[in-house]
């Protein structure tokens, strides 16, 4: 019964989305967050326990904007690459720039 | 695409919701019976009772009585600490550590409550965390390592944003809603009340959960510190300049000029009433003087304060007196949330909007549950997953009110001279929630939300009667003696096991009603 098997598998490829799209959302959205605070953090021209507060009270934004992207986006493939992608950027510019993780 | 979209934000809604709905909901309830901390402090100790009101005018008064007492019990501690009386606690409080054995971090630190005009410790003082209970209890949580907990309760909090967003994008009539409550509808009344306790404090829900990540941002964010500072005694030493003092010299201090730093302080803070007084290495010669001012109702968590020069009344630094727009954001954002510049009637509001938070969670929780049972065909057997989730619903939102009945009847009951009563009151409270819960998993029909329901009606309404028959004072010398805050309680106490009442007996109610097996006529029950 081919049929059958087909709606199988396509459950267990829906779960698995959903799982991954979890592990995403929750470690690659933490990562995000603390990247993109720890930079702002590092480039605002002002003094530096200033910079700091800002981005603290402000960065705790990027979880959720990242946690909502992740499970609206529609294609798994584009959430996959664009989170890889997002915190390559993240990272490399944070390295350049001195920081430190 | 848009259509995807709703039904992929409805279903994380949903789900995020759903797996931290019971510790959000233990969250909500401790943090809405914190804004009354101190309230249930007073309420918790009895000997505070008859303490008037404070007068801030004796402020210098107290202040010198105190340093005369330390002098006296405690002339080569490390620190010496009044906290003076508030508005919300007309008690006393003196604190001093000692100086730290080797190989401690600190010493050991001792405190009393007195009697702020005549220094006198208050008779029968009993032992007990009251408000503090809960006011740790929803970051902290309980018999667990403090950091641990707080991580736990800073994931579910990022969760609890999280449900929020794709709560206002999945609802796409948010005002319609706000006036829409159809009751006796079935589920439908269940989403109503669902959406009216969601949206109707809205900016409150978002605000305190916003605000509760961001007192706990150095700990969740701790990457963004080490961008621009070295270390973390750098920061802290930025944070807080006021916590550096200067090495003890070991030569005596020759004379405390308190008196011209407290004529200092008056002058330069127009007159602000003093929260708390600090004095390090006393009777040493590098001995400072910090006061706090009461920040009243300013929106800053962190009072101004100043440092003096103990020997010569000089002033050395001050903290938080002008602040950047960073610190006031800041600051701002954490005294939203603790709520401590709240006059009664702000109070009030703030402890309605946490209740109605609480009932978002709840009504959220139970109508998951709901909407699978009515997915049920006629002779189906509810899966483990429902089952769970029914039991842990009843557990928690009929266990916790019950849990803090017993709380309170312990602070009532228990003999004070018990060793380690306070320890003992928060175990009546476990106890007492673990039956609950326990008793959930076993049944958590219809009957058992009526049966917690009246066990909960008879706990409250029975809980003014024991104070009054173990405690001078009762709700009519509250009011005659206009003692609000005890009067305060005990009317909601009341109150409390009225609503409860009310719900055991539509539960009670819509028992009667034959269950038929089309789904309107599936009776439902508000909380």
């Amino acid at each position: 019964m081919p049929n059958q098997d087909n709606t199988k598998i396509e459950a267990a490829l829906y779960k698995s989305q959903v799982i991954s799209r979890f592990l995403i959302a929750i470690i690659g959205g933490y990562f995000v967050t603390v990247m993109a605070s720890s930079l702002l953090a590092l480039t605002l021209p002002i003094k530096r326990l200033d910079a700091l507060l800002y981005a603290l009270t402000t960065g705790i934004l990027f979880y959720p904007i990242t946690f909502i992207w992740v499970f609206g986006c529609r294609s798994f493939r584009k959430v996959l690459l664009s989170m890889i992608g997002v915190l390559c950027i993240l990272y490399g510019t944070l390295t350049l720039l001195g920081g430190k993780l | 695409m848009r259509e995807s979209f709703f039904r992929g934000m409805t279903w994380l809604h949903t789900w995020v919701g759903l797996l931290v709905c019971w510790l959000l909901f233990l969250i909500f309830f401790a943090g809405t019976a914190s804004f009354f901390r101190h309230e249930i402090s007073l309420w918790a100790q009895p000997a505070t009772h008859h303490l008037p009101q404070y007068n801030h005018a004796f402020q210098q008064q107290t202040v010198t009585k105190s340093i005369e007492r330390f002098q006296h019990i405690a002339p080569t501690a490390e620190s010496w600490r009044i906290e003076l009386p508030t508005e919300r606690r007309p008690s006393l409080l003196l604190m001093y550590s000692e100086k730290p054995e080797e190989g401690e971090r600190r010493g050991k630190r001792h405190s009393e409550y007195l009697d702020p005009i005549t220094l006198d410790a208050l008779p029968e003082f009993r032992d007990t965390k009251g408000g503090n209970f809960f006011y740790r209890l929803h970051f902290d949580l309980h018999y667990m390592n403090a950091i641990t907990a707080r991580w736990i309760v800073c994931f579910a909090t990022l969760f609890m944003l999280i449900a929020l967003i794709s709560g206002v994008v999945i609802h796409k009539r948010i005002f319609k809603d706000l006036f829409q409550f159809r009751s006796k509808k079935g589920l439908r009344s269940w989403l109503d009340a669902h959406n009216v306790s969601s949206v109707i404090a809205l900016p409150f829900h978002i605000m305190i959960t916003y605000t509760g990540l961001v007192t706990l941002i150095f700990m969740l964010l701790p990457q963004p510190a080490q961008q621009r500072y070295e270390d973390k005694q750098t920061l802290r030493a930025e944070r807080y300049p006021l916590l550096a003092t200067a090495p003890a010299t070991g030569l005596p201090l020759q004379e405390l000029a308190l008196n011209k730093a407290l004529d200092h302080y008056y002058t330069n803070s127009g007159n602000a009433p003093l929260r708390r007084v600090v004095i390090s290495s006393p009777n040493d010669a590098s001995a400072t003087i910090k006061l706090y001012a009461n920040a009243g109702r300013a929106v800053q968590d962190d009072p101004p304060s100043w440092m003096y020069n103990a020997a010569s009344g000089e002033l050395l630094k001050t903290h938080n007196v002008t602040l950047s727009g960073a610190e006031n954001l800041y600051g701002g954002m954490i005294a939203l949330h603790t709520g401590r510049l709240a006059e009664p009637t702000l109070r009030w509001l703030y402890f309605i909007a946490g209740l109605a938070g609480c009932v978002m969670i709840a009504t959220g929780a139970v109508m998951w549950a709901k909407r699978l049972r009515q997915k049920l065909k006629r002779d189906e057997k509810p899966g483990f997953g429902l089952k769970l989730v029914e039991s842990l619903n009843l557990g928690t939102i009929m266990g916790l009110p019950a849990a803090t009945a017993a709380f309170f009847y312990a602070n009532r009951l228990l003999p004070t001279e018990l060793v380690a009563r306070a320890d003992k009151e928060v175990l009546v409270f476990f106890i007492v929630w673990a039956i609950v819960a326990i008793a959930a998993c076993y049944k958590s029909d219809r009957l058992a939300w009526q049966l917690t329901a009246k066990v909960n009606a008879l706990a409250w309404a029975g809980l003014p009667v024991v104070s009054m028959l173990t405690i001078e004072g009762n709700l009519v010398s509250y009011l005659i003696h206009k003692q609000w805050v005890l009067f305060g309680f005990d009317a909601l106490a009341i109150g409390i096991a009225v609503s409860f009442l009310v719900q055991a007996r539509k539960l009670g109610r819509s028992q009667v009603t034959p269950a038929a097996p089309s789904r309107r006529s599936q009776r439902e029950v508000k909380i």
